[in-house]
């Protein structure tokens, strides 16, 4: 099991792999390997879409993945 | 002459017999549709069935054996009474998930197509207290079945699947399961011959293969998940891929790059393409050829393991409780698996090669169960630590700098209970001996079935975990 937490100014859905899988500012559980990140609609954030390798993080280490809030 | 003008009459009728002789097409799906068929999101939660308590069934094959117990604890759910959310109903009405392999299934379909209807005996004269055995050698031993078995494609299985289609399922598709639209998800299992791996009978499976679920019998599932190689013969599926438009998910893509960090993954999303993306020096899959579903995983867990480990399957658990729509999570696993002692020991001759063969193909399966039992153990157990060690270190942080914390967001704590009912938690040895010593049959005396449904409840209630949720649930009865 890894450990992931998707942070954004407000709470949104997190997506994993183009799924629901949970919310920002939590730490959400998810299987090791390659993934897929982002928040879903509207596309008001960026980077757009976020694709790591998720390994050999703990639940006291969890991989920070970052979004902002696009600017117009 | 004139056997001859007899023989001329009956040609037609034996043509029309030798041409039954083909397995039964599994339909072909128009147009693959996410959001249609026999899936788990299609699966309704209501008040009698939350989300917030969430109840998993697994049953193992092992025959009438495996059958009964699993009934036993179906019947003991039944009885027990519970209170969640301010409301008293029984424990079996909060099962949200039930996946079974070979004589497991025959409870499970049993139980999700007709629900209380098989607390009402039907069930144990048709199927638990049958000759079943005797009845598919019958039909075996018919002429009328003779030519249909000497089609290459219509074997001993397909009868058996016409026989439980008669008998015991009522001609009963998937479609009446998705007519129901409440819970239990029904995962029959059975095994892709050539892949090894599980092959669940659900539409996110029946999508790869383009086929259509919702038209196919639940008595043919059934007879694919307890097809026992040698005594019952494979089930054909024609694999229809490539005619759907099928999309698959982002995560197979994904997991085909995870050969190193994630290799059963990766594993998993190769046998998912070996249905519809083939390379050009593969041999194709016209067909799919499923035995056994103990083959893969005599217990049903495996699809439940990952689940839980995972965010990728359709019905993946870890994605409801990062999602927190889980509170407190139940597994329960029912392994009808025996022991049996063998008389080979007592002699110094070589054993037979039948004995061999036989040890050859049942020990690695028993070895296989235990550490799968074992991995959904040390899951619980991960969930549990993470969220235990997140807690030591903000009390040893309050401790000595009470103005810290954890720099990170919190992690879910779910409430989780693994309960095993097992003949290896038989307490006293005599009795253990007996019930391990069971033959795998589809033919046990009644009162042989009768110890069985009385022994499931009886180490349903002895569980130590199961006594821990029925206590946190203020339950009664049993």
């Amino acid at each position: 099991m890894e450990y992931v937490e998707v942070r954004y100014g407000q709470t949104r859905n997190v997506f994993i792999d183009g799924v629901e899988s949970g919310e920002t500012n939590k730490i959400l559980r998810v299987g090791p390997g390659t993934h897929s990140f982002d928040l879903g609609e509207p596309k008001d954030f960026k980077p757009e879409k976020v694709i790591l390798v998720v390994e050999n993080t703990d639940p006291l280490e969890p991989l920070l993945i970052e979004f902002e809030e696009k600017t117009s | 002459m004139r056997w001859q003008w007899r023989f001329l009459l009956l040609l037609p009728l034996l043509l029309v017999l030798a041409a039954c002789g083909s397995f039964p097409q599994n339909p072909k799906l128009d147009k693959y549709d996410a959001k249609a068929g026999y899936r788990f999101d299609n699966l309704k939660t209501s008040e009698k069935n939350t989300d917030s308590l969430f109840v998993v069934l697994a049953f193992s094959g092992g025959g009438t054996r495996a059958a009964s117990l699993s009934y036993g604890v179906m019947q003991a759910l039944r009885n027990t009474s519970i209170k969640w959310k301010g409301k008293t109903k029984r424990l079996l009405d909060e099962v949200d998930m039930i996946s079974s392999v070979s004589g497991g299934s025959f409870t499970s379909a049993y139980y999700a197509l007709y629900r209380d209807g098989i607390f009402d005996g039907t069930y144990e004269s048709v199927f638990l207290k049958k000759d079943i055995e005797k009845a598919l050698l019958s039909a075996a031993l018919s002429p009328v079945n003779w030519f249909k078995l000497a089609g290459g494609s219509y074997g001993r299985s397909d009868l058996a699947a016409e026989y439980y289609d008669e008998n015991v399922f009522a001609q009963a598709t998937f479609q009446k399961l998705i007519e129901k639209g409440t819970r239990p998800f029904l995962m029959l299992n059975a095994t892709d011959m050539t892949t090894g791996w599980q092959f669940p009978f659900i539409q996110d499976q029946f999508d790869l293969i383009c086929s259509d679920l919702s038209r196919i019998s639940i008595a043919r599932a059934v007879a694919s998940s307890s097809a026992f190689p040698g005594l019952l013969t494979p089930l054909t599926y024609e694999n229809h891929a490539g005619k759907c438009n099928y999309t698959e998910p982002q995560w197979v893509g994904f997991a085909m790059k995870d050969r190193l960090t994630a290799p059963e993954r990766a594993n998993l999303a190769e046998d998912r393409r070996s249905y519809y993306r083939q390379q050009p020096w593969e041999a194709k899959r016209k067909f799919i050829h499923l035995v056994d579903g103990g083959v893969a995983d005599n217990i049903g867990l495996r699809s439940i393991l990952a689940a839980l480990k995972t965010t990728d399957p359709a019905y993946s658990l870890l994605r409801r409780i990062n999602r927190e729509q889980i509170e407190k999570l139940v597994v329960i696993v029912v392994n009808a698996a025996t022991d049996p002692q063998p008389s080979r020991d007592g002699s110094a001759d070589v054993p037979s090669v039948l004995d061999v063969l036989s040890t050859a193909a049942t020990v690695p399966l028993d070895n296989f169960s235990f550490d799968t039992v074992n991995q959904l153990r040390s899951v619980v157990k991960e969930y549990n630590t993470s969220v235990a060690l997140r807690k030591k270190c903000n009390k040893i942080l309050k401790k000595h700098c009470p103005a810290a914390k954890l720099p990170d967001g919190e992690l879910y704590e779910l409430d989780l209970y693994l309960v095993q009912v097992a003949f290896d938690f038989i307490k006293d040895p005599q009795t253990r001996f007996k019930y391990k010593n069971l033959p795998t049959t589809f033919n046990l005396p009644a009162a042989t079935v009768d110890d069985l449904i009385e022994m499931g409840g009886k180490l349903l209630h002895q569980d130590k975990d199961f006594r821990r949720l029925t206590g946190n649930l203020g339950a009664t009865g049993g």
